[in-house]
């Protein structure tokens, strides 16, 4: 077990349980539950990764069309698809520097024209818990509560809003 | 280009989304066309604005995985034609 103070998170590891972190004022504690291997699409949870989101990640970042009803559309399927998790979830990918933020653009990204960049500690310190989920590197934005006060919220923090140099505008 | 591919779309997918198959992911019975999500088969998928062709990888319990293509719907429309042309 390692166990670090302040804003960095304390980090939990379980030889039987997969380590999602979620913030209480003071410090981290495990939410989820174990899963040793891949689960099919049906399953009720995500796979929440063993490793958790390095110390170094400093932001994630997602693809938007700023347009508030698609968030709320994709938290809503988020939900649907894992319903015993009982969040509202949004995908996102962390990043530990600009050159990352950049890897992503490219790749995982590229269809998309915008990019907002959100710190982690500031998604923490609003009441989101970021959650390393499936392949690294991505996360999970999740929330309990009311839809569309969590998602004022967020929009909030996603005021860093980039034009994705990698994406291949449609033709006028 | 067709209008028509850059303003609808087949399936409805968060391209920011994965689950345990690494792609994204969608719900079927969500498709405005089910008729259209075959595997194997391109499509436009996308939600809100964005866009991009797809190929609809499998379907498993009613969520059907896709793995996107680089590019605009645009550049990539000669994958949807052969579909739409064969169906």
């Amino acid at each position: 077990m390692r166990v670090s103070e302040g804003r960095s998170p304390q980090l939990v590891f379980s030889s039987t349980a997969t380590s999602g972190l979620q913030r209480s004022p003071m410090r981290w504690r495990i939410v989820g539950r174990g899963q040793d291997g891949p689960m099919p699409p049906s399953d009720p949870e995500p796979r929440v990764r063993r490793a958790p989101i390095p110390d170094d990640a400093v932001v994630v970042v997602r693809g938007d069309d700023l347009d508030p009803d698609t968030a709320k559309g994709q938290a809503e399927a988020f939900r649907r698809r894992f319903p015993a998790w009982h969040r509202w979830g949004l995908s996102a990918f962390y990043a530990r520097s600009d050159a990352e933020i950049d890897d992503l653009a490219s790749d995982q990204l590229e269809r998309f024209a915008v990019l907002v960049v959100l710190p982690i500690g500031r998604l923490l310190d609003a009441g989101f818990e970021v959650l390393p989920t499936f392949r690294t590197p991505h996360v999970t934005i999740a929330f309990q509560g009311d839809l569309t006060e969590w998602l004022s919220r967020l929009e909030n923090l996603g005021t860093d809003r980039r034009p994705n140099p990698y994406h291949e505008p449609e033709p006028e | 280009m067709d209008v028509e591919h850059a303003e609808t779309v087949d399936l409805v997918v968060d391209l920011n989304t994965m689950d345990e198959t690494g792609l994204p992911w969608a719900f079927l019975d969500e498709a405005p066309r089910p008729d259209r999500v075959v595997p194997g088969a391109y499509v436009v998928a996308g939600s809100g604005a964005v866009r991009a062709v797809a190929l609809l990888v499998n379907i498993v319990d009613g969520i059907v995985h896709v793995q996107p293509m680089r590019g605009s719907v645009a550049s990539n429309l000669q994958l949807l034609t052969a579909h739409r042309i064969a169906s």
